[in-house]
């Protein structure tokens, strides 16, 4: 009767978080995005994108996480695959749904079929996550009835594993190429969404397993021991994480060019911090104690803080590359610009979540997202 | 054919007449603009120099824009005008991001908007507004493949700049120093 009850709150919180979401995207059609989102033609990508990077992110780092079962063989991990690849999935498709909200005219993506421009990264990214979500659809589905191991269910699980890294490398390249924005620009963009990636779908995967363990009741030894070795994994892809984060920033405050002075004044931010001290040193900390990284509660909460580090670092890492304008206008707009978003776009942010989060606990409810072969579970 | 622009900084007064006829050509919704004007001073007192400039989309003959666009809304037309098809932009803002002179902007209809050279004039032999209206003659347009076009002469008798040359993009728009 509790969990009865506990379950009915929870739809009934996302069901009101939705109809919100709903109402602002007929309100966005109708009204159009100049009316309700901050975005401004100095700053073009704007929370939105963040939101969007972030769950693509999501999406390809679970992906990462079925593959050690999928890809590399390790059958321990079998338990968990199913979840994974399931959360992966809908993480995608909210992810791509922000996405078409946040375009200026997403019934246009006609385009990308009529005259495309295979030199722009955009147009590869488009095309690596179509076949990403196809390629997971079908390996879902597979597992969704039983077929972990024929031909055409390895193949998409294996197919998923490489597209997904093709799909989120471009799209750090969509940063990395831009030669106009020196903070975002280099070869190192597109291997640190991969490395952000990887970390994204561990949190989530701890976070909401977790949960769901501790709500119902259903956590196994086989279970505990996978997540113990996950937290080390979140241990160690923190460390590089926190190493790339100081080392981005040093070379940043080394920089001759005026665009990197949005370095220091990203290091006098709340924002910056935030990501460094709570969304990753701190859930480091906890992550190489060993008698508290057993603790599954302490998992849950770096899990937690991670999670919000890596929302704020998604911002963070937009914003450095915008909020000066390029070279020849510095002259007539000396400061940094600022941008607050609007209700509206903070709406359209919790309504992706709440998507992802509805669409989840019905996989939950209706897909049997713990399932695997038994042999893996003994 | 390939259309360029020379821009006098010595004869420009920043009256940001081009900036209006621009907008009022074009049809430019309030608080957007396709073209601006930049000042910078440089030196030290008393030895200060503040020079003028009337800037827009330089119409590059290396277009990053152009490579970013997904859909091949960003494009280049005849004369190496660099232009948006509005039909076909989805409103991504790679090719803002990509454009190092910060020369488009997000039209409120969700699409990206710059200058054209205002090809629908020059298609009819008139000049852009912006050097239709210029009461001090500062700006000059026309093909830079012509050597006896008047634009050509002033690039070709008078020390000239790009704007940002360390980008690359070939800029077809010379301001006269």
């Amino acid at each position: 009767m509790e969990s009865k009850k506990l379950y009915n709150l929870w739809i009934a919180a996302l069901g009101i978080v939705l109809l919100a979401g709903f109402i602002t995207i007929i309100m966005l059609f109708v009204k159009g995005h100049g009316e309700l989102f901050s975005t401004i033609d100095k700053i073009p990508w704007t929370i939105l994108v963040a939101a969007y990077i972030f769950f693509i992110l999501t999406s390809v780092g679970l992906t990462f996480i079925t593959s050690l079962y999928t890809v590399f063989g390790y059958k321990k991990y079998q338990p968990i695959v199913k979840r994974a690849q399931f959360i992966s999935i809908v993480s995608l498709i909210t992810g791509l749904s922000i996405m078409v909200l946040e375009l200026g005219k997403p019934l246009h993506m006609i385009y990308y079929v009529i005259s495309p421009n295979p030199k722009s990264p955009i147009f590869w990214m488009g095309i690596f996550y179509s076949l990403y979500l196809a390629f997971l659809i079908v390996r879902f589905w597979k597992i969704h009835n039983g077929d972990w191991d024929s031909k055409l269910s390895r193949f998409a699980g294996v197919g998923a594993f490489f597209v997904a890294i093709a799909a989120e490398s471009t799209a750090g390249s969509i940063f990395g190429l831009i030669e106009a924005r020196p903070t975002f620009f280099g070869q190192f963009m597109p291997i640190y969404f991969l490395l952000d990636a990887f970390l994204s779908g561990i949190v989530t995967i701890l976070f909401i397993s977790l949960i769901y363990h501790k709500v119902t009741n259903t956590s196994t030894p086989v279970l505990e021991s996978i997540y113990d070795d996950l937290s080390k994994i979140f241990a160690f892809v923190l460390g590089v994480t926190i190493l790339f984060v100081l080392w981005r920033t040093i070379s940043g405050l080394y920089a001759n060019r005026p665009e990197f002075a949005v370095v220091e004044h990203m290091i006098d931010s709340w924002s910056f911090r935030a990501e460094l001290f709570i969304g990753l040193l701190l859930p480091f900390g906890l992550m190489v104690t060993k008698a508290i990284r057993k603790n599954m509660n302490a998992k849950l909460i770096a899990a937690i803080f991670a999670w919000i580090g890596l929302g704020i670092g998604r911002m963070e890492m937009l914003m450095s590359g915008q909020i000066l304008p390029v070279m020849p206008k510095v002259s007539i707009q000396k400061n940094m610009i600022l941008y607050n978003p609007t209700i509206w776009e903070w709406v359209i942010c919790f309504f992706s979540l709440a998507l992802l989060l509805f669409l989840y606990t019905m996989g939950e409810k209706y897909l049997k997202l713990g399932a695997s072969p038994k042999l893996a579970t003994e | 054919m390939r259309y360029g622009m020379a821009i006098d900084t010595k004869k420009c007064v920043g009256c940001s007449d081009c900036v209006v006829a621009c907008q009022t050509e074009n049809n430019i919704p309030h608080g957007y603009a396709r073209d601006w004007i930049s000042e910078t001073v440089s030196g030290t007192y008393p030895e200060l120099t503040l020079e003028i400039r009337s800037e827009r989309c330089n119409h590059c003959d290396n277009t990053p824009c152009v490579r970013t666009c997904p859909t091949g809304a960003s494009h280049v037309i005849e004369g190496g005008i660099v232009k948006v098809t509005h039909e076909e932009c989805i409103g991504c803002g790679a090719c803002v991001e990509s454009c190092p002179y910060d020369a488009r902007y997000f039209h409120p209809d969700g699409y990206v908007d710059k200058c054209t050279f205002c090809d629908h004039r020059v298609k009819n032999g008139q000049d852009p507004a912006c050097v239709s209206v210029c009461p001090t003659y500062c700006m000059y347009f026309g093909d830079l493949d012509d050597p006896n076009s008047e634009v050509s002469k002033k690039i070709a008798t008078r020390k000239t700049k790009v704007l940002a040359p360390e980008a690359g993009t070939k800029p077809q728009i010379f301001y006269l120093i």
